[in-house]
């Protein structure tokens, strides 16, 4: 059942229980075969930033690259705010934070993928990368990218370089090699980490494997990159009060289903019936607001995944997204104006 | 096939029987392309339950250090 006592379709169960060994089998040879290539350029470890002081020590926020980022404003309304507390910026939420004129302390990149993850980071081959990929379409973020990608594209190439020196760059040792070229490029100051893939302990550990190439400290991921960095604030970082926002994990009741970032995938697996495509997605009511957001079997794994690495936390997460699926046990749903409230508050003391 | 072709006349010609090769083509297209599908829902990372959100190396007594 969904938290809603809403039965969710057998496909959709299914699927959620999948995902796990999905990702081993997808991602086990690109995540070594990339720590290797990484090793010569991870100088710096996580453990060796500076300890945040003052008002970045106290408060912290996450923005993940959620279509709230944009519907609830919430990168404009950090900035009036004046907020002092630390910024970590998800890699897809990085360039919107510079548009808005926000530059976040941290950016963190996890992802693999040999193609889409550098257009976080202005990607110099964009028009090579997107002829036969739509990836970009189907993300809420910004609809304006979308409409003019290309010169977005170079535009925020210009304004990441002359902002880069600004943001520590947070690196997975799995990270592309074309992400690591522009990072370098643009000459981020880089802390490197491995994600925490299996339990190290155990025989065949990929995690060991890694490690055994680049001793760096192993993070959690929950699976995607907002989760990996409130995983990096937990337990690098450690301010008082911790929350993320943009950390959605489901669509706007009126996205159409079309334009789901999982969308072409599960019609595959529906035998190409747009009607029973809909079995692979379940419906949860938020509960600040009461209104509906659907989710997908892959976002639906994220927020279980956050779940369970959210009741492990020493002290609650605020959830300050506005929407979405993502609240339970050790997560506390409040607007984005009343963390930043408390953020001055806790800034004073 | 042949088992129809039983009757009380003979073909003229020889009949070869076509190769199925083209099917198999396809359904092994289909097979690729859903192991491509389903793996695209896989997320961005690989994630395994476990309690520990932080791991670095072996601790001086030999044992895991879990944050």
């Amino acid at each position: 059942m969904t938290p809603n006592n809403r039965p969710a379709a057998p496909p959709f169960s299914a699927l959620v229980d999948k995902i796990t060994q999905i990702g081993i089998e997808r991602h086990r040879d690109a995540i070594l075969a990339n720590a290797r290539r990484n090793a010569p350029f991870a100088a710096k470890s996580v453990k060796q930033i500076p300890p945040p002081a003052g008002a970045k020590r106290r408060s912290a926020i996450v923005l993940s690259a959620g279509p709230s980022i944009r519907r609830a404003r919430t990168i404009e309304r950090l900035r009036d705010s004046g907020y002092e507390g630390t910024i970590i910026a998800a890699d897809g939420a990085y360039a919107a934070c510079l548009r808005a004129g926000v530059i976040p302390d941290f950016v963190v990149t996890l992802d693999p993928h040999e193609t889409r993850m550098v257009r976080w980071f202005g990607d110099p081959d964009y028009e090579a990368h997107i002829r036969d990929d739509d990836y970009f379409e189907r993300q809420d973020l910004d609809v304006e990218a979308r409409k003019n990608a290309i010169k977005r594209n170079l535009d925020d190439m210009a304004l990441i370089d002359r902002h880069a020196a600004g943001t520590r760059a947070i690196v997975a040792s799995s990270a592309p090699e074309n992400v690591v070229a522009r990072l370098r490029q643009a000459k981020f100051d880089a802390y490197w980490w491995n994600p925490l893939v299996d339990d190290p302990t155990k025989p065949g550990s990929i995690t060991r494997e890694i490690y055994d190439v680049l001793p760096l400290p192993c993070l959690t991921t929950g699976g995607t990159v907002g989760t990996a960095a409130w995983a990096f604030a937990v337990q690098i970082l450690k301010p008082d009060v911790l929350a993320v926002a943009g950390m959605d994990l489901g669509y706007y009741p009126d996205t159409p289903i079309t334009m789901t970032q999982t969308y072409y995938e599960l019609l595959d697996m529906a035998g190409g019936d747009e009607e029973r495509v809909k079995e692979f997605f379940t419906w949860m009511d938020f509960p600040l607001t009461g209104v509906t957001f659907m989710t997908d079997p892959t976002y639906f794994w994220y927020r279980k995944n956050f779940l369970h690495l959210a009741r492990r936390s020493p002290r609650p997460t605020l959830n300050c997204t506005e929407g979405g699926t993502l609240f339970g046990d050790n997560i506390d749903c409040v607007s984005l104006d009343a963390f930043l409230a408390k953020a001055k508050e806790t800034a004073r003391g | 096939m042949s088992d129809f072709l039983k009757g009380n006349f003979e073909v003229k010609r020889p009949v070869v029987e076509k190769a199925p090769a083209a099917d198999s083509e396809q359904t092994a297209f289909k097979k690729e392309f859903r192991r491509k599908a389903l793996q695209s829902v896989g997320g961005s990372m690989v994630f395994v339950e476990m309690d520990a959100l932080y791991w670095d190396g072996e601790a001086a007594d030999g044992g895991p250090k879990k944050g």
